[in-house]
């Protein structure tokens, strides 16, 4: 049998004329709680790159350099494994933290999210409540709402600029940036990036908002595959909300089974992705819990019992009590849990043992040998120091593996027998390994070559293999 | 119009090509530049060329970007026009009958 037509659900919400979403101010302890997010976010944001630590900006990626500066903490491009460790651990958090309590990194530390609200907060200081921007927008223009709308602008545009000038801040020093920027003496890419991330920032959390989540972020839609019954979710109580009724209706109804939704609205107004929470989980819905907030007050001033909507779980909805050890406890949060502590504990204990220094050994192209003063044969070999550490260095080599074999650094007459790198250079020189002719060798061997820092409390030891390479004999 | 807030089917198909392709721009450009540099990039270069590595990062990441989004927009646009002409069209879901 074919349904009727008319009961086929046809899906036109994209192509409908949507309008502007206007959220409703909120109070309460969630709104509280992102508030709190937004100024711990931002600031953090803003202020790290201003942190200076040892004579230099705290937080820095150097690109020109090559070096990446995080506080004590210097990473070359050697040290990328450190990067990717870093990206699968922000990876599984997020499927952890996803799993215990749903879309919290959506509803309150997005850079979208954060953001987004940063500007709602200032389209609400220039243009008033929700229902003073309606009543603006749908008004004909006059000065009161030109004036209104190039103050809105004006405060967007300085406070997007601010931010892209802001993150180009984390790669060049930004002390240097902000006054050149003030004097109109930035150019080039530093300024192309100013712009950009600027206007992203103006784009996306002025214009798109929501859009972004609804439509262009891949977590949004992959999110629910680490959902399961016991994740937190907003949920609307349809048990004691239904069935709905206001007003006059209300009253007159009032003998019949009435549920507690008394169907204002406010849920609906509140909501950043304009969605109505009482449809069910819908995967619009960030988690933000404005919709709580909104019906808690509503509940109060009606004088019925708050969480008609509330943080829950599917099990709870279904009526299962579990406690909170219970519902923490199940394979999929102790995988993702385990998981995680695996890697951070690899990438702790790789980062205590990363070596102070880095050693990059290539035997001379040009010959295999060659003879030296009083019948010795020599190796040649081209040797890349790399000083990792904050401190200036200084190196001794050694040979290992040959029997009567020494090793110098060649032009020995610049200072001994060791060499100095910088902190934070790449020293190159030249290695030579010596070995009389009548020694016993083979007419290739593999040898160890020892550098050794010679400053330090803890002097770290770095070896490399290599070959050498003798006459026929 | 501020008022309209009705992205067509070719905006959404915009923001989601040029998003995801930042994103994996933003991805290969540090593979990429993490494990080449590019000042000595630009001196294997077949013409002579000067290159700082300010200016290789931000030209390799405008380059990945440039072309993951050609990518996306021909995957998509061959994935949303045209169907084969023998091909029947599949049921929708109220035309299936049980």
């Amino acid at each position: 049998m074919s349904k009727p037509l008319q009961d086929i659900p046809v899906e036109v919400k994209l192509y409908e004329k949507s309008d502007k979403i206007y959220p409703r101010e909120t109070k309460g302890r969630f709104q509280r709680l992102r508030v709190a997010s937004v100024y711990a976010l931002l600031g953090l944001y803003y202020a790290l790159p201003w942190i200076n630590w040892d004579g230099r900006q705290a937080v820095l990626f150097d690109l020109p350099a090559r070096k990446f500066h995080i506080f004590f903490l210097t990473f070359w491009p050697q040290d990328f494994i450190f990067l990717t460790l870093l990206l699968i651990l922000a990876g599984l958090s997020l499927f952890f933290f996803t799993a215990i309590a749903g879309r919290v990194w959506c509803g309150y530390a997005c850079p979208q999210t954060v953001w987004t609200e940063a500007f709602i907060w200032m389209e609400r200081w220039v243009e008033g409540t929700r229902a003073q921007q309606m009543k603006l927008a749908s008004a004909p223009m006059s000065w009161e709402k030109a004036r209104k709308r190039v103050t809105k602008q004006v405060l967007w545009i300085s406070f997007a600029l601010f931010t892209g000038l802001t993150f180009v801040g984390y790669f060049q020093p930004i002390r240097g940036l902000v006054v050149d920027f003030a004097q109109f003496q930035v150019g080039g890419w530093a300024l192309f990036w100013v712009l950009f991330y600027g206007f992203a920032t103006y784009g996306n959390a002025g214009f798109m908002r929501e859009q972004v989540c609804k439509y262009m972020c891949p977590y949004a839609r992959f999110q629910s595959a680490m959902f399961d019954r016991d994740t937190l979710i907003v949920a609307y109580d349809t048990k004691r909300g239904e069935p709905r009724s206001r007003g006059k209706r209300r009253k007159e109804d009032a003998e019949s089974e009435l549920g507690d939704c008394i169907d204002c609205g406010i849920c609906v107004q509140v909501c950043p992705t304009g969605i109505d929470i009482r449809d069910g989980l819908q995967y619009e819905c960030i988690a933000c819990a404005a919709c709580i907030d909104g019906c808690d007050e509503v509940m109060t001033k009606v004088g019925l019992p708050t969480g008609l909507i509330k943080y829950s779980t599917e099990a709870q909805d279904q009526g299962a009590h579990k406690s909170l050890l219970q519902t923490l406890l199940r394979p999929r949060v102790i995988i993702y849990a385990t998981l995680l502590a695996v890697v951070f504990t690899g990438f702790i204990t790789a980062l205590v043992m990363r070596s102070s220094f880095q050693v990059d050994v290539l035997r001379d192209r040009n010959a295999f040998f060659r003879w030296a003063e009083n019948d010795t044969i020599e190796n040649s070999f081209q040797v890349r120091v790399m000083n990792k550490s904050q401190q200036d260095q200084s190196y001794i080599v050694t040979v290992h593996g040959l029997n009567q074999a020494q090793v110098v650094w060649a032009k020995p007459d610049l200072d001994g027998n060791s060499r100095v790198v910088p902190a934070g250079e790449i020293g190159e020189f030249t290695v030579l390994v010596q070995l009389p002719e009548n020694a016993e060798f083979k007419r290739s061997q593999v040898i160890q070559l020892g550098f050794e820092e010679t400053r330090g409390d803890k002097p770290e030891t770095v070896t490399e293999e290599t070959r050498f390479w003798g006459p026929k004999r | 119009m501020e008022q309209s807030r009705a992205p067509s089917k070719q905006m959404i198909r915009l923001g989601v090509v040029v998003w995801v392709s930042f994103l994996w721009a933003a991805i290969a450009t540090m593979l990429f530049f993490a494990t080449f540099d590019p000042e000595e990039l630009s001196q294997l270069a077949t013409f002579p060329m000067t290159l700082d590595r300010t200016s290789g990062y931000s030209i390799g990441f405008l380059l990945f970007w440039v072309l993951l989004m050609l990518n996306g927009w021909i995957v998509t646009w061959l994935l949303q026009s045209g169907k084969p002409s023998g091909d029947a069209l599949p049921a929708a879901e109220g035309e299936r009958h049980e």
